[in-house]
């Protein structure tokens, strides 16, 4: 580099160097910063992913609880079976809850007993109440409501999951999935 | 090197003194030093990021091809009389490798493999013509029966698997046969093999599907199988492959049968349930004496746990690690040890669970 500049005229100064160097510098900075982004953008395809799993997961639990109807043909009745006991914010799911009965209102925006659980950042469930333990990471809300053109046997399966955010209302990242569910 | 320089500029005159070429040396040293570490941490966060999305990628592969078949188990023929969930005659799920090669002996639990079953919709669906003479007997459909597509055999062509089964209530005969030849003009089917037992004039005959998902864990490698003659890999260094599968717990799971019929979930009249109550309402995981212990259905060699009937969700959980050993270290992060020291250059396994809940499996 010097010696082909040098004959022509005084060559480099020291200034021009640091110049020169601080150029190089700048553009390596830049390119961290894209190699960050791109880190960045591959760890968040990695938890969207994991948040849409982790909302369909709870979408086939759901799915998996009774809710149907028997008919005997000697005296004709028609009786609706519905689960209306099972916790789905355990795991494995317990006998203490509410099963297919309607949600309370809010159950998708806030932390409500029977309808939220954590998990940790591989998708582990690690708990259920009002508040996440320390070790959640994902943060799993669902709702169950009538559908309005038939309240009786068509229900409405709604579940949101994402990451917990400074603020344990707000979820960031998050998979929205809904659902229709006829009685069989 | 140091010399020549010198000496040149010295005969031009001014040009470059000691001191001089040593602090462009040095800041020319630092420079390549800051370049180098940038190149390394470049190269190693480049390596890792196409490791780890390969992992995500090979995660989301297995277990959306599992989720594919897994949530049609069950479906059975959707014309014709007797149409409906295959569920309320035999398994759709199985936790083992059945088929024609190398099948598990029949009532075993595999943990890592699973069997499942579905009659798909635009398939031939028939039923017998008449109660077959004998167990070698030709298979004769009714080419006038309503769902039949046409009077050429309802369609069915040589090499299809096709699944013959008594529908007449919880535990009745099944099997799976390949049709080797159709004769159109008399509608008739002849199977690759001699069927295990003749089958009543009810019976149904409809293409199936079947497909088995196992772990070949000296191989690291999730398969998958399709009942007949492939055995296919579908996803390498798959480290860990569970299945669980929770039940309706209540007696009752599995539906009582018509008068007239018998189960194997029942005995006696009126019928009594012969399941064990799991307690409560909610799915319960079925462990492997359960799946196991009896009341057994079904007519040998295809015999079964009732307990299958009752299944309503399956768990799968998998592991899948780097495939490179230069990416996997050491410690409970690693099914499998590497060569990587340093935790900047590693790609932990990633562990999931997958819920499904096949569709025609509820009640």
């Amino acid at each position: 580099m010097s010696s082909g500049s040098r004959p022509n005229a005084g060559g480099f100064a020291l200034l021009e160097v640091l110049i020169a160097s601080a150029l190089i510098v700048t553009v390596a900075a830049g390119s961290t910063v894209l190699i960050s982004m791109a880190l960045r953008a591959v760890w968040q395809s990695r938890v969207r992913t994991l948040a849409t799993m982790l909302a369909a997961e709870k979408m086939e639990q759901l799915r998996s609880l009774t809710w149907s109807h028997v008919t005997t043909s000697g005296p004709a009745i028609s009786m609706s079976i519905s689960d209306v006991t099972t916790d789905l914010s355990n795991d494995p799911a317990t006998d203490d809850g509410r099963g297919l009965l309607v949600s309370p209102p809010g159950t998708l925006t806030s932390n409500i007993v029977g309808y939220v659980d954590y998990l940790d950042a591989n998708g582990r469930w690690v708990g259920h109440g009002p508040s996440a333990p320390p070790a959640a990471v994902y943060v799993r809300r669902w709702a169950v409501r009538p559908l309005i053109g038939d309240p009786d046997n068509i229900l409405v399966f709604e579940v949101v999951a994402g990451t917990r955010g400074s603020d344990s209302a707000v979820l960031s990242d998050m998979a929205r999935l809904i659902t229709i569910e006829a009685r069989r | 090197m140091i010399s020549r320089v010198q000496r040149r500029p010295s005969s031009n005159a001014s040009g470059y003194g000691l001191i001089e070429l040593l602090i462009a040396t040095a800041i020319g040293c630092v420079l390549l030093g800051v370049l180098l570490q940038f190149a390394v941490s470049a190269h190693t966060s480049a390596g890792v990021q196409s490791e780890t999305a390969d992992v995500q990628q090979r995660l989301r592969v297995a277990l959306e091809s599992m989720r594919r078949d897994i949530v049609l188990a069950g479906a059975g023929p959707s014309r014709g009389v007797d149409r409906g969930p295959l569920a309320n005659t035999l398994p759709p799920v199985l936790p083992a490798r059945t088929g024609s090669t190398a099948p598990d002996p029949e009532l075993s639990f595999q943990p890592d493999r699973i069997s499942v079953m579905y009659v798909p919709d635009d398939g031939p669906q028939a039923q017998l013509a008449a109660d077959m003479p004998s167990a070698s007997a030709p298979v004769v459909v009714d080419g006038t029966v309503a769902g039949c597509r046409s009077a050429s055999a309802c369609d069915f062509t040589p090499g299809m698997d096709a699944l013959i089964y008594e529908p007449s209530g919880a535990g009745g005969a099944y099997e799976v046969f390949a049709v080797q030849a159709v004769d159109a003009a008399a509608s008739t089917l002849m199977p690759g093999a001699t069927l295990s037992r003749g089958y009543s004039a009810r019976a149904r005959v409809a293409a199936v599907v079947r497909r088995v998902y196992y772990l070949d864990r000296a191989a690291k490698r999730l398969m998958r199988y399709d009942g007949a003659r492939s055995d296919v890999p579908l996803v390498d260094h798959v480290v860990d492959l569970r299945y669980s599968y929770f039940a309706d717990p209540r007696p009752d799971a599995v539906a009582p049968p018509a008068s007239g019929a018998s189960s194997c979930a029942y005995a006696g009249s009126p019928p009594v349930p012969l399941l064990a109550n799991l307690g409560g309402t909610a799915p319960k995981v079925l462990t492997a004496a359960l799946l196991t212990d009896g009341p057994v259905c079904g007519q040998s060699p295809y015999r079964f746990d009732a307990d299958l009937l009752r299944i309503r969700r399956i768990s799968v959980r998998i592991r899948v690690e780097a495939e490179s050993a230069e990416f996997r270290g050491g410690g409970g992060a690693f099914a499998t040890s590497g060569i990587s020291r340093s935790s900047a250059r590693t790609v932990p396994d990633l562990e999931t669970t997958m819920d499904i809940t096949p569709r025609n499996m509820l009640r």
